[in-house]
């Protein structure tokens, strides 16, 4: 069995699949990766199937050692690769390709230019048990571990023996980044729009919003117009699908990721596309940020179409093929 | 008290994959109990594209698969499901009724004296009026087993704290609001803490992890410090 050992975490890394659905009603979130489209593309590139569990990289990505071979590949924000094998010179990995490392090679990855998360995938997942159906880790309770450290080591599947995918070209690359880096969201409108008043809505939807610094993967904070609230920012507790956008006070918005809790008691003014999650999952602190108007039926058409063109550049791997 | 169940509850999306569910009851406990009845109806016909029935103080989220094909069928089929429920609701639903242990001791219930102040009551009323109700668990939310009771006694009705503590001591039995709730675990939170428990609400090893589901009743029993926490075991009893 091969493992990879972690010499220095980044700034928040952890093992993340497609996290626990069908938890909500015990107060369990959803976890997984923040961006699931990365975590998606990074498995396919290995050979994995969609939901096995990477390493989700956050702004800074860490050092590792690979002892006894990995098969990996990085898709999100392109940080830079650079692998140390033994008796080798140093080289640079390409992102949105998968790579064999040697046993005892190590691999660097650099911090993110643009961005803020990436899905270092390998080949065969890594290997823990699951908690309530999932290898995801819910930083705020502890739920399926915590954040690695330097001195951890994963259990990983040994190299597998088929060749590798080839990577994505050129042209597939700038599309998908084009995605994850746009400069607006869709979102519909929210479960209590119709609780705000028409200026509150109109200013909330013609203004830019910033994005705070307090961000994590259970939110991130936006700063803006003086959007006020009804109720004085308080409802009664409801629950909140991913990428609702929350309204406390009068300027500032929440938008709920992945390690949100599944209730919450502040007026939802819109909710962001599911295909638009990920780029949310790419946010960085002091970005404007801009959300466009659309219908849920037209959220829901973006969404498959996404998935259809993620099929397209890199097709999902076939169900129950578990490397040797 | 079963409520009335012939109105048909509003449903509606939020963003493009969950749907809102509003029970047509009148009152908010009857709205409360509705939930129940309905997330019950929708468990049961496991729909196909559902991922998550969540439900809430007087509403229930419905999110859907987004990878699901037809989600506007499988909308479809809730409304259909839900249009049957209302026929059924008033039906006596089976429920559990948990006894918990509760200290109300002045270092378990640090803002006793402050609630007291606030509701013009003595510290001792405080503790009686908590442990008087039979509650309802209307829902589980905020972080893994956290149950958000229903049948506050009205005297104890206070504001949540102006700002969160950094750490609640993990069974520490809270209120704010109308609402009463228990943390499972040591997190921050912003609501009056007037009792604790040793029992253990939530452990991702157990089957089922959380010990309450929403629909379940809670009562909770007066304990002294010692006997929650005997001296001679190990546990939380030392910390805070």
């Amino acid at each position: 069995m091969a493992s990879l050992h972690v010499l220095e975490a980044g700034l928040c890394t952890s093992v993340q699949d497609l996290g626990r659905p069908g938890q909500a009603a015990l107060g369990v979130a959803r976890s997984g990766a923040a961006d699931t489209l990365s975590l998606r593309l990074a498995n396919r590139l290995v050979g994995n199937e969609d939901g096995a569990a990477a390493l989700e990289l956050t702004l800074t990505g860490g050092r590792y050692r690979v002892q006894g071979g990995a098969r990996v590949a990085l898709a999100g924000t392109p940080m830079e690769l650079r692998l140390h094998a033994p008796g080798a010179a140093p080289c640079m990995l390409a992102p949105f390709t998968p790579h064999d490392l040697p046993e005892g090679s190590e691999l660097e990855v650099g911090p993110a230019r643009m961005g803020a998360r990436a899905c270092l995938a390998l080949a065969g997942g890594v290997q823990q048990d699951e908690v309530l159906g999932s290898r995801s880790v819910h930083l705020p309770s502890g739920l399926g571990g915590r954040a690695l450290r330097a001195g951890d080591t994963l259990r990983l599947h040994s190299l597998p023996r088929t060749p590798a995918r080839a990577g994505l070209d050129a042209a597939a690359q700038a599309e998908v980044l084009a995605w994850l880096m746009a400069a607006h969201v869709r979102a519909t409108e929210g479960g209590h729009a119709d609780r705000f008043d028409e200026p509150a809505r109109a200013l909330f939807w013609g203004s830019a919003w910033r994005v705070g610094s307090q961000g994590n993967r259970m939110g991130v904070r936006m700063e803006g117009p003086a959007v006020r609230p009804p109720g004085e920012g308080r409802l009664p507790t409801e629950g909140m699908p991913l990428g609702a956008v929350q309204v406390p006070r009068a300027g500032e918005a929440i938008v709920l990721l992945c390690d949100a809790p599944p209730t919450g008691g502040y007026p939802v003014i819109a909710c962001l596309c599911a295909a638009d999650l990920p780029r949310a999952a790419q946010w960085r602190p002091g970005e404007q940020v801009r959300m466009v108007p659309v219908a849920p039926e037209e959220a829901r058409r973006i969404t498959r179409e996404r998935a259809a063109r993620l099929d397209a550049l890199c097709p999902p791997v076939a169900a129950s093929r578990v490397p040797a | 008290m079963p409520s009335s169940p012939t109105a048909v509850p509003q449903v509606a999306w939020v963003g493009g994959h969950a749907l809102r569910v509003r029970p047509a009851a009148p009152s908010e406990d009857g709205r409360g109990e509705q939930v129940h009845a309905l997330c019950a109806a929708l468990a049961e016909a496991r729909i196909e594209g559902v991922l998550d029935l969540v439900p809430a103080w007087e509403s229930l989220l419905v999110v859907l698969d987004e990878h699901a094909a037809g989600l506007e069928q499988v909308e479809a089929e809730v409304v259909r499901v839900l249009a049957g429920a209302g026929l059924a609701a008033g039906k006596p639903a089976a429920t559990r009724t948990h006894v918990l242990p509760v200290c109300t001791c002045a270092a378990c219930a640090p803002d006793r004296d402050e609630v007291a102040r606030a509701a013009g009551l003595d510290a001792r009323e405080v503790g009686a009026r908590l442990l008087a109700p039979t509650y309802v668990v209307q829902m589980l939310g905020f972080t893994p087993g956290f149950p958000y009771l229903r049948g506050l006694d009205e005297g104890l009705r206070v504001p949540r704290l102006p700002s969160p503590r950094r750490e609640v001591p993990a069974g520490s039995v809270a209120v704010a609001g109308a609402q009463a709730g228990i943390y499972p675990a040591a997190t921050p939170g912003g609501w009056r803490l007037l009792g604790r428990t040793p029992h253990r609400l939530f452990d991702a090893s157990q089957s089922p992890c959380a010990a309450l589901a929403a629909g379940d009743r809670v009562r909770l029993q007066q304990v002294t410090h010692e006997e929650a926490w005997p001296a001679a075991a190990p546990g939380p009893a030392g910390r805070r």
